[in-house]
This record gives C-alpha cells, sequence and structure tokens, in this order.
C-alpha cells in the first residue's frame, strides 16, 4: 500500500510545468532562481519530513478525523474549508493553464468552454470515486507515462543543440539571494506528500514510509531539469520570449526515428494524461476535506463508496469558477494571479506542517 | 440511472458546440515550403511565396511532386497570407511547414522583423529548417528535381541529413536560430541555397550578427566552418604536398576549446581537436610511409585552414562558435566583464592544436 | 423422462424377486425412496423425474430421471494449445464428479440451491472452505436466495441476476467451460457456480486480469507466456483506440506524422467523397455484422461468407472509392486484436467501449482520445467485482486472482 505515497508525490514533481513553475523560474534567473530553487529542495524535503513523521501516531486516520480529535469546532470547520478551497485552486490552476496550452498548439479552432467542460466532467466523475480508486488509477498512468517522460529527458539531454554553456552561465548567479517567490514556486515540487492529507485514511501501522530521503534527491533532478533544459535550448536570452517555455522547448526536438516526428505532441498529450490525473487527486482531496467540514459524523471506513453524490456536486460548484475565469481574466492577468496564489499555498503549506506537526508531538506525548 | 441520464445531456450539449475543427485532411492544403522575399516596393516590401504539395495516392520519383507555388506581395507576412488564402481552394495548412527561405536581399536588411511572424505561430514547426535562397527565394522554390518523391522533399531531406550526409550542408533549426540572435557571445548562421538548373545546391553558409547578415562564406570555409560548429559530423582532411595528394575520411572527430589569459595581454583561445580517420583516397601508396609524418603533415595543413577561418570570422567581428557564451560560462557574468568581452574577442589569439590519429590505409596499400 | 433400465432395477426387479412385501419396502428404501405424505408434493415430484409408488399403504417416490448429456463436450470457445481438451458437460453431476477428481481435496464443499419458479433450475455453489472468504460466502448465499426469475437457463442469466447493477457493461465474473481453469480459481479461493444443463460454469470475484489471461499462461516456457502476455494487451490498446486515433489523425492533426506519410494518406483519401468518420463507421458496422453473422450462418456457408465479406467487400468498397486502403487495414486490425482477449465477454465489452471513443474523436480528436481512455481506465480502476478492486496493478503483491500464482 506504501508505494501509492510516491505515485502521488512523482505525479505533484512532474505536473509543475502545468502551474507555470518553469516560466516564473526562468523570469527570476539572473535574480537568484538557482540559489531560490536549493532552498526550495531544503524547504520542500524538511516539510514531507515532518508531515509524514507527524502522520504516524495517527494510522488509518486523515487530517479531518485528527482535527476532529484535538481541535474545537470553530477552528475546524473554516480550516478545513481554506484547505479545500486551496486544493481546489491546485487543480484549477493546472485545468485552466493546460486547457489553454491544448487550445493554443493543438487545436486552436475548439471553443475553450467546451474543453473546459469536457475536462471538468471527466475529473469531476472520476473524483468523486473512492480514493483507493484514484490510487490505483495513479499507479497506472504513472506506470505508464513516466517512462516516456524519461524517454524525453534523456533525448533533451543528449540533443545535439542543447548547449552546455548557457546552463553554466545561468548556474554562475547562484550567488543572488532569493525572494519569496522564487522559493514558493520551485517549492511545488515537492507538494505531493500533503495528498497524505486524505489518502492516510487508508495507510495503516503496517504501511509506514520509510524512503522518504529519496524526494529531495527526485526533486532536486527534477527542478534542475525543469529549469535548465529550456536554457539550454533556447540560450540564456532567448529563453524569455516564450510564454509556454517547456512546450517550446519540446517543439524544438526532432525524433528522426520515431513515428512522431515533432516532440511536441507527444509531451502534450502525454501530459493532458498526467494533469487529468493531478486535477482528478487533488479535487478529491479537496472535496473530501469539504464534505468533512460539513459533515457532522466522524468518518469511518464503511464499504467504499463508488460514486458519491455529495462530492460530485461540492466538485461542480467549486469548478465552475475554473469557466468564470475565462470571462474576467485574460492570460496576463492569470499570470498574475497564479503566481500570487503559488506564493500563498506555501505559506499554507508551512502553516498547515506547523500545525500537524504540532498535533503529532501532542499525541505522542499522549500516547 | 441518474448519472446515465446527467451524463447523457452533458454529452448533447458538448456535441452542440463541437466538431468546429473538424476538417479533413484532403480538405487542406499543405504548405510545404515558405520563402520570404524583398520587393522593390517601399509600400508592399514583402513577397511571400508559398510551396504547395499535390498529394498523390501512389508515390513515384519524379512524377509524384507536383505543387503549386503561390506568390503575394504585402506589407506584412500575415497580410500576404490573408490574400494568398483568396487564391486556394482549401484551408492552408502550415503544420508541415517544414523549410522557411529568406531571400538573400532580404536577409542583407534585416532578419528580425520577419522572424517575429514564424516564431508567434503555433504550427510552424519549431523545428524547421532554414535557409537562404540565392538569389531569391521564390526561385528556389519552383526547383523541382527529377528524383523528387514528394514537393520540396528533396529539400528537407538534405537539409535534415537523412538523405545526403555531406560535411558542405549546414543545418539550422529555427529555434537555434531564434537562440543564437538573442543570446549574448553567440551569433547566427544559415544555409545558403543555390540553384544550378532544376536542383539545388547547397553548400554555401552565411553568418549574421544580431541583426542581418554580414557575410557569405565560400564553399571550402563553409566545410570548416561546419568542423567548427558541430560535433559529430563526416568529413574530409585533404592533405596536399609536393609529393603526395591524399585524403582521410573522418571516423571520429572531438573539438573541445578553452579561454586562456583573459587577463593579460594575449588572451588566447585553444582550440583542441581530436581526430581519428583512414586513408579514402591517394595518389600514391601510403602504407609505407611514416604515418607519423603523414599524420604531422595533414594536421599542419587542417591548422592552417582553421586559423584562416577563425581569424576571418574575427575580423568581421561575428562569434558563431560560441566564444563569447564560453567567456560568461566560465563566470564572467556582470555587465562590465561583457563589455569587456567585446573589446576582448577581436584581440584574441588562436591556437589551434589537432591531432589526428591514422587507424588504416583502406582496403589496398 | 425416465429412465427404463433404473426403473427395471431399482423397482421391477426387487419387486419380482422380492419374496416378502417387508423385503420390497426394504429394497425400496435401499434405493433411495423417499416415503411422501404431502399429497400435494407428489405431482411436484413427477414433473422432477421421479416414480411414485404406493406399497402397503405408503407412498413412495423413487428418482429414476433419465439424465441427458452426461458426456463431457469439447471445447468450443477457450482453446488451449497443451491442456485439456475437453470442456463441462451439461449434467449437473457430471459436473461436479469432473471437478472432484481434479481437485480431490475434502476441503471442497458444495452446496444446492434451486432457482426459477418454472425451471427448478438445480445450482450448485462450490468452494474450497479453508481458502474462500467467509463475508464473500454468505453475502453470495444471500444474493442466491433472493433471485426471483421464472426460467433460469443459462449461465449468462444468472450473472445477470446476480449483478447488482442494472446496466452493466464489463463484466464482473467469469464464465468458462474449462474444468481445469475452474479447479485452479477454487484452489485460490475463489467460489464456482454451476447450472444444470449449462456447460458454463460462474467464477467470482473475477477481476480485469482474470479476463485477459488464458490457461496458456501457466502450460508454457515463461517467456513465451510474458510475450503471449504483452501481445494481448497492445491488441487491447490497438483495438480501442486505432479508429478514434485515425480520426483525430486525419481530421484534426495530420501534422502529427511525418510530411511524407501525410502527403500519402491525403492522396489516398482524394478519391473518397466522404468525411473521416463516414467511413470508420461504414467499416466498423461491416465488421461488426460479419461478425454476428458468422456466429449463426450454417456451417456450410460459414466459410464462404467470411471471404466473401472479408476480402471482397473490402476491397470492392475501396475500389469504389467509398473507403481508402488505411481504413481497411484498420478495420481489420481492430477486428483480428479484439478476438485476442481470450474471455468473450470481456472482449464484447472492448467491442462496444470503441464506440464511445469514437464518438470522442470526432468531437475533439486526439484531446478525446486521450481523456477518453484516461476516464475508462479511471472507471475501470473505479469497479469493484464483489469488493475486490477491478483495476489494480499488482506490484509487488500476492493477489489470489493471478492464474500464474497458486498457493
Amino acid at each position: 500500500m506504501k508505494r501509492y505515497f510516491y505515485y502521488v508525490v512523482i505525479m505533484c514533481m512532474i505536473i509543475n510545468i502545468m502551474l507555470n513553475v518553469p516560466t516564473y523560474l526562468i523570469e527570476q534567473r539572473y535574480d537568484g532562481a538557482v540559489m531560490g530553487m536549493i532552498a526550495a529542495v531544503v524547504s520542500g524535503g524538511l516539510c514531507a519530513f515532518m508531515f509524514i513523521k507527524s502522520l504516524r501516531p495517527f494510522p488509518g486516520q486523515g487530517l479531518p478525523e485528527i482535527f476532529r480529535t484535538y481541535l474545537p469546532h470553530a477552528v475546524r470547520v473554516p480550516l478545513l474549508l481554506y484547505l479545500g478551497i486551496m486544493w481546489f485552486a491546485a487543480g484549477g490552476v493546472a485545468l485552466i493553464t493546460f486547457s489553454r496550452i491544448l487550445q493554443r498548439y493543438l487545436d486552436p479552432d475548439i471553443d475553450i468552454l467546451v474543453l473546459r467542460i469536457l475536462l471538468i466532467l471527466i475529473c469531476s466523475i472520476l473524483a468523486a470515486g473512492s480514493s483507493r480508486s484514484i490510487l490505483y488509477l495513479a499507479e497506472i498512468i504513472i506506470i505508464f507515462h513516466i517512462p516516456l517522460i524519461g524517454l524525453l529527458l534523456i533525448k533533451s539531454l543528449g540533443y545535439e543543440y542543447m548547449d552546455w554553456d548557457a546552463v553554466k552561465v545561468v548556474s554562475h548567479y547562484v550567488k543572488n539571494p532569493p525572494n519569496l517567490e522564487v522559493v514558493s514556486v520551485a517549492s511545488y515540487i515537492f507538494t505531493g506528500y500533503i495528498n497524505m492529507a486524505v489518502f492516510n485514511r487508508y495507510f495503516h501501522k503496517e504501511d509506514k514510509i520509510t524512503w522518504l530521503w529519496i524526494i529531495p534527491i527526485i526533486g532536486i533532478g527534477v527542478l534542475f531539469t525543469t529549469f535548465f533544459i529550456p536554457i539550454g535550448f533556447h540560450g540564456t536570452e532567448g529563453v524569455e520570449t516564450f510564454i509556454y517555455v517547456w512546450v517550446s522547448t519540446a517543439d524544438s526536438m526532432r525524433m528522426e526515428y520515431g513515428f512522431v516526428e515533432r516532440v511536441i505532441y507527444m509531451f502534450l498529450l502525454v501530459y493532458l494524461s498526467l494533469s487529468l490525473l493531478f486535477i482528478t487527486v487533488t479535487w478529491h482531496v479537496g472535496a473530501e476535506l469539504i464534505k468533512d467540514a460539513f459533515s457532522k459524523k466522524r468518518w469511518v471506513q464503511t464499504a467504499e463508496q463508488r460514486f458519491s453524490w455529495k462530492l460530485w456536486i461540492i466538485i461542480l460548484l467549486l469548478s465552475v469558477q475554473c469557466l468564470l475565469t475565462l470571462k474576467y481574466l485574460n492570460e496576463k492577468q492569470f499570470f498574475e494571479l497564479s503566481r500570487q496564489w503559488l506564493i500563498l499555498r506555501y505559506i499554507s503549506e508551512i502553516g498547515l506542517v506547523m500545525i500537524v506537526f504540532w498535533l503529532g508531538r501532542k499525541a505522542s506525548k499522549c500516547k | 440511472m441518474q448519472i446515465v441520464r446527467a451524463l447523457f445531456i452533458c454529452t448533447l450539449l458538448l456535441m452542440i458546440s463541437g466538431c468546429s475543427s473538424f476538417k479533413d485532411i484532403d480538405k487542406r492544403y499543405y504548405v510545404l515550403a515558405i520563402g520570404l522575399d524583398q520587393t522593390d516596393n517601399k509600400k508592399k516590401p514583402y513577397r511571400v511565396t508559398l510551396k504547395l504539395g499535390i498529394p498523390a495516392e501512389k508515390i513515384q520519383p519524379g512524377e509524384t511532386n507536383k505543387y503549386e507555388l503561390v506568390s503575394e506581395d504585402a506589407t506584412s507576412i500575415q497580410e500576404a497570407i490573408r490574400l494568398i488564402k483568396t487564391k486556394v481552394d482549401k484551408e492552408l495548412d502550415f503544420g508541415h511547414t517544414k523549410v522557411l527561405l529568406f531571400g538573400k536581399s532580404l536577409v542583407s536588411q534585416s532578419i528580425r522583423e520577419p522572424l517575429d511572424w514564424f516564431l508567434r505561430r503555433r504550427d510552424i514547426q519549431l523545428i524547421g529548417f532554414m535557409g537562404i535562397g540565392d538569389p531569391s527565394a521564390k526561385d528556389l522554390l519552383s526547383a523541382s528535381p527529377k528524383s523528387e518523391r514528394l514537393p520540396a522533399n528533396s529539400l528537407i531531406l538534405s537539409l535534415a541529413h537523412e538523405g545526403t550526409e555531406s560535411s558542405y550542408i549546414m543545418t539550422e533549426s529555427l529555434s537555434d536560430f531564434h537562440r543564437r540572435l538573442k543570446e549574448k557571445g553567440k551569433d547566427p548562421y544559415m544555409p545558403v541555397i543555390q540553384l544550378r538548373g532544376n536542383t539545388i545546391v547547397i553548400n554555401k553558409a552565411a553568418v549574421f550578427d544580431k541583426e542581418r547578415m554580414v557575410d557569405i562564406l565560400g564553399t571550402e570555409q563553409t566545410r570548416i566552418f561546419n568542423e567548427l560548429i558541430r560535433n559529430n559530423i563526416k568529413f574530409e582532411i585533404k592533405t596536399v604536398t609536393p609529393q603526395l595528394k591524399y585524403n582521410i575520411t573522418v571516423q571520429k572527430y572531438k573539438l573541445k576549446y578553452k579561454l586562456l589569459s583573459l587577463q593579460s595581454s594575449e588572451p588566447t583561445i585553444q582550440l583542441d581537436a581530436k581526430i581519428v580517420g583512414q586513408v579514402e583516397e591517394s595518389t600514391t601508396p601510403l602504407y609505407e610511409e611514416d604515418w607519423h609524418k603523414l599524420e604531422k603533415m595533414s594536421e599542419d595543413q587542417m591548422k592552417e585552414r582553421f586559423l584562416k577561418l577563425l581569424t576571418y570570422l574575427q575580423s568581421k567581428n561575428v562569434d558563431p562558435v560560441g566564444f563569447g557564451l564560453r567567456y560568461r560560462a566560465m563566470g564572467y557574468i556582470d555587465e562590465e566583464d561583457w563589455e569587456k568581452w567585446l573589446d576582448l574577442y577581436p584581440r584574441m589569439k588562436f591556437d589551434v592544436r589537432i591531432h589526428i590519429k591514422l587507424i588504416d590505409t583502406g582496403v589496398i596499400k | 423422462m425416465c429412465d427404463d433400465t433404473k426403473l427395471y432395477y431399482l423397482i421391477d426387479k426387487p419387486f419380482l424377486s422380492c419374496q416378502t412385501a417387508e423385503e420390497f419396502t426394504q429394497s425400496l428404501l435401499t434405493y433411495g425412496a423417499v416415503k411422501q405424505t404431502d399429497a400435494l408434493k407428489l405431482n411436484e415430484q413427477i414433473t422432477l423425474g421421479h416414480t411414485v409408488v404406493q406399497h402397503m399403504g405408503c407412498v413412495y417416490s423413487v428418482n429414476v430421471k433419465k439424465s441427458l448429456n452426461e458426456q463431457s463436450e469439447d471445447i468450443k470457445i477457450e482453446h488451449v494449445l497443451t491442456g485439456p481438451q475437453k470442456a463441462l458437460a451439461e449434467d449437473l453431476l457430471a459436473n461436479v464428479h469432473m471437478i472432484r477428481s481434479r481437485y480431490k481435496k475434502q476441503e471442497l464443499h458444495l452446496e444446492q440451491y434451486i432457482l426459477g419458479r418454472s425451471s427448478k433450475t438445480e445450482v450448485m455453489l462450490l468452494f474450497d472452505v479453508q481458502l474462500a472468504k467467509q463475508q464473500l460466502l454468505d453475502r453470495i448465499r444471500a444474493k442466491l436466495l433472493s433471485i426471483d426469475v421464472d426460467i433460469l437457463q443459462s449461465t449468462g442469466q444468472l450473472e445477470i441476476l446476480m449483478n447488482s447493477r442494472r446496466f452493466s457493461l464489463f463484466p464482473t465474473m467469469l464464465i468458462t467451460e474449462r474444468p481445469d481453469r475452474i479447479v485452479l480459481n477454487i484452489s485460490q479461493g475463489k467460489i464456482v457456480i454451476l447450472l444444470q444443463g449449462s456447460p458454463f460454469a460462474l467464477i467470482l470475484p473475477a477481476v480485469f486480469y482474470d479476463f485477459m489471461s488464458a490457461m496458456d499462461d501457466l502450460y508454457q516456457a515463461y517467456w513465451v507466456s510474458r510475450g503471449l502476455i504483452i501481445l494481448r494487451y497492445i491488441a487491447l490498446v490497438l483495438t480501442l483506440t486505432l479508429p478514434a486515433l485515425y480520426i483525430s489523425l486525419i481530421s484534426y492533426n495530420p501534422e502529427l506524422t511525418r510530411v511524407q506519410l501525410t502527403m500519402t494518406i491525403a492522396g489516398s483519401r482524394a478519391a473518397v467523397p466522404y468525411p473521416s468518420y463516414f467511413e470508420v463507421f461504414f467499416m466498423l458496422f461491416l465488421i461488426e455484422a460479419l461478425v454476428e453473422a458468422s456466429l449463426r450462418l450454417p456451417k456450410f456457408i460459414g466459410s464462404t461468407a467470411t471471404t466473401v465479406g472479408g476480402l471482397i467487400l473490402g476491397q470492392a468498397a475501396q475500389q469504389a472509392g467509398l473507403v481508402s486502403s488505411i481504413m481497411i487495414i484498420l478495420t481489420s486490425a481492430v477486428a483480428i486484436s479484439n478476438f485476442v482477449i481470450p474471455i468473450n465477454t470481456m472482449s464484447a465489452a472492448m467491442r462496444f467501449v470503441k464506440y464511445p471513443l469514437i464518438v470522442l474523436a470526432i468531437l475533439f480528436g486526439f484531446i478525446g482520445t486521450v481523456a477518453g481512455m484516461f476516464f475508462l481506465i479511471g472507471y475501470l480502476a473505479n469497479l469493484r467485482s464483489f469488493d475486490e478492486p477491478y483495476l489494480k496493478l499488482f506490484i509487488g503483491e500476492q493477489q489470489a486472482s493471478r492464474p500464474d500464482k497458486s498457493r
């Protein structure tokens, strides 16, 4: 059972492209992005370690149950609502960004509203299922798509036009200090562990999660490839021209002997599956948190609910805001909004880890 | 049951506005190559030429490379395309535009402005091949070699090195060109494609600075330029002395360079080339000769050629190899350092060291 | 309905050779006669094939039913190269005999039920009492007792009745005719239901992996069986996605492939006047009709029809300009890959699933295809077969439902 934890973590690491993380980092490449990334590795690894360790005294319980035991009603409900909305925002940002990318690169004539409705329908129906099914789904999708991503990365590292000099130039800017934005943006890579908030319900005493030290190591690899490969392909100055940097980087590669010659198509379709998975997982977690905020009874592991109407309604209501942004925000405003959201999310994440750490200490003292 | 009904209604809703981009493959006209030229008309400076491919069911070399060439003058590229659309019956599809040609007069003026259209559009592949058409892009696009199976195929195959692999053909993709155009420390280049009768010849290259074309290199220079820029190509080394004349085919080739003593009065760029090759052609039997002597002679001659090209590029103040970028990669990242480099580059001395290893002399002695 | 020989040996001969009436009563009782007291039940007994004997004021009923179809049949649906080649018979007791002789443990328990108001079909539940889960057994027993139907004649019908969902597409119980498969599943803790009058047994619970495994995987060398399993999954993906990918490629994003291929495809489609989805539906309809018809064709016309349908119709349609040549290859690949799936019920389900994918591809192109496949995988992962997860990768876990892992 414990391997499912790693699937969720890997998923969060890979999806960073859909949250515009490379774009924000590259904007700051001369101003402390490199140091910020190193700081994010430290911070993310520490948070992951603390959070998972603190969940050890609570086998089989998710965050809502832990809060119910230790926090008063007045604190618990708003906290759960706030967290649920933050989770929804994560999925929502990925949905909006990716639907824009799809519409721009794959199919310019499609009505973006219809595309979003399709993605929302698919993800909401699957997210209203049981947590276990979503973990199984994550396993299958990750196992099939990670080799393709790996192939892409390996190909790009050895590519003829990959310029390691440009990479070295930017790495010399490590001496510049980072600001909060860079650290929060880069730390999203490590946030996969926080989905344990709901999935911990299915992890019991024998599923102790070990090997946590792998998270920072893989995270460093992911972070540096997501930042440096576009720089190697587009140069230190040219990389700023592109809005969606990684998609253009994928477009600059050629697979001479593959069936699909333009790597961009393989890239977009693989990321479509991964984004759908990410949206499903985050919306499921968010909806579970909000459902528990409104329910009077504590959650018990009964026979699995294969499709929960309550969850579906919650998800639909909150995902409508993705459609509303079409009307009220243009692309530039949306970029700014998601940047601010990432900073807010980072602060909330640290706050949440602190709270859970404190509760964990309390629980192990009581035992 | 409810969920099925709900899904059904949603599906119907989706069907209402879907299908908008449904366009069959045979209702599209594929633009296989674009040519951009400069006209003499000040009001309509751009001449856009599109080579549209006419599909055929069975591929026969020389028969099925039928195409249609449409051309239009306008103030901007987008306008020209729009005017061209009125001339054709099917939807123009740029998804397969693999070749982007620019006229010689256009690139002598400016390449920055026209490049914007190519980069901004989503369907022009960033792996598309760029080239300069000599005398003009339109003439090049009308070429239709007899062995071509599909229109513009010969251009695509030779530029992609999928067909012939020659060391005179330089390839430049759109993404690489854009990177070099913007980069501090690396300058762009493009192959020059000429028309000879009905066939195309690619054996020259042009070097650019950040704005326009600076010079067209000769054939021999292009070959050495190719050896400088690219690392894994197959090429030949010709050695001519009064007694011997022989060609070495290179099997393994590695070029490294270092920037040394930048603070002193003699800043040097040291280039190290390691070559492993075998003799392909010779006027006299070579087996009995002292191979070290042969290697030394080839090394000296190659060193001469490299030096000549490097100093030539230096005199034109272009840096396509990327020495400036290497300078920055060494840690000189401040603004003042870059100013220093601009002053340093014309003064740099080149120290070329070549190591050739002959492994055999071919099948005969 | 009565077997003459049995009648003779059980009733006539003892009657004629017994000296006293008590001896005859004794012999009747020894031969399995049951004393009947309720006059109403007598009609029922006679329709079940018993003989009613009135002797010395008491009424007895003796079972002299003639059993039909006791011979085990040949394998018709699940063929295997080197395994046993005889399937179950249509008689319940003969099947039980076959299974018992392959699984000689005393833990193999049987429970009999009678279902169906008019058909009064005997249904037998088989399981290994040590390995089967108690919860599951209780659930199945409750389910069987709650079935209220007029006529029960086939295992497929029983499956639908036991299924709690009304609109089901994917089978959650395995229907098989192979005794070796049944015995293997019993040894893995599954429960088997046999039906009188049907040579097919029902195995439950069954997960996705079971439907894609053939008994050949156990009987062949390791690498061979691994290769065949991979082939099956590739065939599954092909049969689902090929038509959808074709439509997406042709009508939405032809720039996906190389330029040379695109020009060839455009050239071959130049003669076809209709949009691509018409081609796809036309060819798929032909193939589906062909498959359905070949089930019902008399043996003599069978092979001629396949030749006509497959070769000539397809070729002629292409010559007439109705479909392109690529479509013909595609359709035959789809049809053939479909039948690589070993179990018939899953193969039929997959034949159905590709149509929604085609519709999604028509509306949205590649996005629709990928999103549709994602939804399908998510839906399958969400299904449960009697509380067992339906689609789950079994890496590093000892799961009971793999045919090559026996306890």
